[in-house]
């Protein structure tokens, strides 16, 4: 990725693992703890008086935002990368030092030699020359974890056909307890799609008004891939690909990175963090500009060591995604380093509530398991019949919109009430607003950090 | 409710079905009739499976849905630079937020209005304090207000605004407090005939609140509301801001009752040296004191007598007994001495400054109580008092009243109180002592004797003008207590938030 400017403290913010490394790093965003500050087009560096006897060595490469620092905290990026970061954006006079210190080119260059390597490593793969691997011990891995897949959706069939037999009103299903050992029996099974699934089907179970209609759903669907996944052999390479996927068998990068690439210049149009099963899931949501696809990057990190994906909504990223393989795939990988525009390039062309709907009828009319759909609306907000808040386009066709009261107030704020561009979620029952445009700048609605 | 037969179905179970549900949704027929009831719990899954596709596939939008009523209109002034939004988007998450109101002016100065995005926030944290209200407003733009006026806790953020004329009538309770300010400023007799025309439908809050408004800026025009009605209101703030308004109105018939009541209890004895005011407690409760706003039933503690003429001193103003004795504020001070009910005096006093102080004498009022040996005990703080005289001050006023506290361990407290209570800058050379004052507590062993709050307030009230000394001579401390680094980072925010709004970054 390319930079052209210096990041804005948008981009900063986006970029930090958590709340308490954002607010050390803004701390640090003064001239007078650094020993020495310098920059030029493409790096920026300096020595941060830390607690140590010698300053720490901070380094921060433009393109990619990626930094290095000789602190000893496993925070990625540390306070001392976020903290010239900010001073570069906002005091860029205060980066003096215009000649590279050794220290900085010796971490320049190997960076460099690094990359290539690994494109290198990246290529060989695709093109099969890698390393040889044991087939044998492979196919016997694999054997054995379909094994144990198979275990567990036969259990959960079982489970699920109990569950028909008495009926969801009468089973406690909202307590913890009636499911805990479900999940935790999948997880074991290493049917990890299937653990998820019920996690959602629990929440609806808890949930409030039309908490049966929402249990039946998720339990009809849960049901609808257990038969799907025993069949799976009659099936075509995508179906099958997308059973697996949904019952938590995961892909190799590889296996991604050599599908066909779709080239285009990608819009971020939503990105979210946030912690789940002590991970932290970033999630971007993009569009293809001349496309109109519509790919997620999901990113996942351990909590103690969080790495998320930095660019914040409104950005246009060029370059090559691979789709996972399924029936009209979402999620993708880049294929190489994207570039980020250096002007932003401005947003898609917005859609109607009718061609959402549409497009998501069809959609489940393909893969019945994808109910979240991202889409891009031009709509403004307002109150629906039974008086609770909804999105409304210019046909006048409206849906509701799930959120709290402050998301509602900032969407107020931002949209004067007026015509703008929201990126959403769509489930099919509600619109989850993930950001918004305010002129040409775009404005998250979902948390972009993980605060602790 | 009515729930349909499939629904049943999920709900009790299929141990309980006696027939195959009927099809929820014409939509379903065909698929519904491909469904084997024989292997029920499988067919009873399927179905929700089908619901579940049906019901994501048929959503529709829903068409007869409200938009805005009224879009918030074109906006005129430009937004602030991205720069100065960020600060602002911090100090609203908490981060030096004393820095607030400065940045409020300073946008205001410059003719630029608050990013809509960060509108809700700004709405939510000036919504509880006033100063932060007014510095607000110039700066919320077409749609700050626009969203203001949406919810009832944000509206208090346009009492300070222009309103239509047709306010006061129609207006929610922050239009017409608006109403009533703007029309009090230049035709004060329309708005004190307004006012009395809607005061015996008010209730009691709005009365509490007009009241308020009045007592900012007293007027003849007012005395007749005042002494007739709101002086004997059933609420005590009502009557207390009565009594604060009509201090300030000598022409007031209860003015001169007030006079007239001290003037029979308090005198003066004695000749050149040995003069001294004397008091003469009442006997009896008058039950026309009553309409005076005067209490019978004393505190515990109180004696009732005293307390009656401590009410009646406090209706006085303090100007009204040196013209009485014809002597300057600090030579009467000095003749409050011996009498046995000299503290009920003063506390008259003080009750009277704390509700309406006067510029002509507060000054040397602040000066005598600094001196006092002992705070009368039923008083409020010297903590609460002396802000109040500062109010009406001059900043070099200030800084001499702040100057006369002395520099020991047990008065630093009343030192640092005054100087972050209120809302004045320091001039230079006081900032300057001040600075001294705070360094020498920062480095007090083996506690800094100030902590981070006052440190923050410190940085708030020095002219940015010593802002550069305060950071070299902090940075040259051999080490930083938590509040000098406190205080250091505040300062150094303040200088970024001026920076932020220049136009072009200094090298």
């Amino acid at each position: 990725m390319i930079v052209a400017a210096y990041p804005t403290s948008d981009q900063i913010t986006a970029l930090a693992p958590d709340a308490t490394s954002l607010k050390a790093g803004r701390e640090l965003a003064a001239p007078r703890k650094w020993a020495l500050l310098g920059g030029d087009a493409e790096t920026l560096w300096g020595l941060a008086q830390g607690s140590g006897k010698e300053p720490y060595q901070t380094r921060v490469a433009l393109d990619g935002l990626s930094t290095k620092c000789s602190c000893p905290s496993r925070k990625f990026p540390c306070k001392h990368a976020l903290g010239l970061l900010f001073i570069a954006a906002a005091t860029p006079a205060a980066l003096a030092e215009k000649n590279r210190p050794a220290w900085l080119v010796e971490w320049l260059t190997g960076r460099a030699e690094r990359q290539e390597k690994t494109k290198e490593r990246a290529e060989q793969k695709t093109a099969g020359i890698a390393a040889p691997v044991d087939e044998t011990a492979q196919a016997k891995r694999l054997e054995k974890r379909a094994g144990r897949v198979d275990e567990g959706v036969a259990l959960l069939s079982q489970w699920l056909a109990d569950l028909a037999r008495r009926g969801i009103a009468d089973s406690g299903l909202n307590a913890h307890a009636a499911w805990d050992d479900i999940i935790r029996r999948m997880v074991d099974a290493q049917a990890i799609g299937l653990a998820r699934r019920l996690r959602y089907a629990a929440e609806a179970a808890r949930g409030g008004t039309g908490w049966e209609e929402r249990l039946a759903d998720h339990l009809g669907r849960l049901h609808l891939l257990l038969v799907a996944y025993a069949r799976r052999e009659a099936c075509d390479a995508d179906l099958r690909a997308e059973l697996e996927q949904q019952i938590g068998w995961t892909l190799a990068q590889e296996q991604v990175l050599a599908g066909p690439p779709v080239n285009d210049s990608w819009f971020v149009a939503a990105r979210t963090v946030r912690e789940e099963d002590r991970l932290v899931v970033s999630n971007t949501w993009l569009q293809g500009l001349s496309t109109g696809r519509w790919a997620q990057l999901v990113r996942t990190s351990p909590l103690v060591q969080p790495a998320v994906d930095t660019w914040p909504p409104g950005r246009t990223l060029t370059g090559e995604l691979c789709f996972y393989p399924g029936i009209e795939p979402l999620r993708a990988l880049w294929r190489g380093e994207p570039q980020a525009g250096a002007a932003d390039r401005g947003a898609p062309g917005a859609e109607s509530i009718e061609d959402v709907l549409g497009r998501y009828a069809s959609g489940l009319a393909l893969n019945p398991w994808r109910t979240r759909l991202p889409a891009l609306l031009s709509a403004r907000p307002g109150t629906l019949r039974n008086g609770g808040a909804g999105l409304l386009d210019a046909s006048g066709a409206a849906l509701p919109l799930r959120t709290d009261a402050d998301t509602r107030d900032l969407v107020l704020a931002i949209t004067g009430g007026r015509e703008s561009l929201i990126s959403v979620l769509w489930d099919g029952e509600a619109l989850e607003p993930l950001a918004v445009a305010d002129g040409a700048e775009w404005v998250p609605l979902t948390r972009q950090n993980l605060e602790r | 409710m009515n729930r349909d037969p499939f629904t049943i179905l999920t709900l009790l179970g299929t141990e309980r079905m006696t027939a195959p549900p009927t099809v929820p949704h014409p939509v379903l027929t065909e698929a519904w009739a491909g469904l084997d009831w024989t292997a029920r719990e499988t067919a009873a899954l399927s179905a929700m499976a089908l619901v579940a596709a049906a019901r994501g596939a048929g959503a529709m939008g829903v068409s007869d849905s409200k938009p805005e009523a009224e879009p918030a209109p074109v906006e005129i002034l430009p937004s602030c630079s991205s720069g100065a939004a960020a600060l602002l988007r911090r100090m609203l998450a908490g981060e030096h937020a004393i820095v607030l109101v400065e940045w409020l002016a300073l946008a205001a100065a410059h003719g630029c209005r608050v990013r809509f995005r960060d509108l809700p926030a700004l709405l939510r944290v000036v919504a509880r304090d006033q100063a932060l209200r007014i510095a607000a407003l110039p700066v919320l733009g077409e749609r700050g207000v626009w969203l203001a006026r949406r919810t009832d806790e944000w509206r208090r953020v346009l009492e300070t605004a222009r309103v239509e004329d047709g306010a006061w009538e129609t207006g929610e309770l922050s239009e017409r407090i608006a109403w009533l300010r703007q029309i009090r400023a230049h035709d004060p007799a329309r708005a004190a005939e307004s006012l009395a025309k809607a005061w015996p439908g008010a209730s009691g809050e709005e009365r509490e609140r007009f009241a308020g408004v009045v007592a900012e800026a007293p007027t003849p025009h007012d005395v007749a509301l005042l002494e007739g009605e709101a002086l004997k209101d059933r609420r005590r703030e009502v009557r207390l801001a009565a009594r604060a308004s009509l201090l300030r109105l000598p022409e007031a018939k209860f003015s001169e009752r007030a006079r007239a009541q001290v003037a029979a209890m308090a005198g003066a004895e004695g000749m050149l040296m040995m003069r001294r005011l004397t008091l003469r407690l009442p006997e009896t409760f008058d039950a026309a004191w009553k309409a005076n706003g005067i209490e019978e039933k004393p505190p515990a503690g109180t004696g009732p007598r005293a307390f009656w003429a401590r009410q009646w001193i406090a209706s006085v103003p303090l100007s009204a007994w040196t013209s009485r004795f014809d002597v300057s504020a600090e030579k009467l001070f000095a003749l409050n001495r011996d009498d046995e009910w000299r503290e009920t005096i003063l506390l008259g006093w003080i009750d009277a400054a704390m509700a309406a102080p006067e510029k002509g004498n507060a000054e040397a009022f602040a000066l005598h109580l600094i001196g006092l040996a002992d705070w009368p005990k039923s008083a409020p703080s010297p903590a609460e008092v002396l802000p109040r005289l500062l109010t009406v001050l001059d900043p070099e006023a200030c800084a001499r009243v702040l100057a006369a506290v002395p520099a020991t361990e047990a008065d630093e407290g009343l030192y640092f109180e005054l100087l972050f209570r209120t809302g004045f800058h320091l001039p230079d050379v006081a900032a300057r002592r001040a600075l001294e004052r705070c360094l020498a507590a920062f480095q007090a062993k083996p506690y800094p004797r100030l902590q981070s709050n006052h440190a923050r307030e410190l940085a708030r009230r020095l002219p940015l003008a010593t802002a550069g000394e305060a950071v070299r001579r902090l940075a040259a401390l051999p080490e930083l207590s938590s509040p000098a680094e406190e205080l250091l980072r505040a300062i150094e925010f303040r200088q970024q938030v001026h920076q932020a709004f220049t136009v072009s970054l200094p090298s």
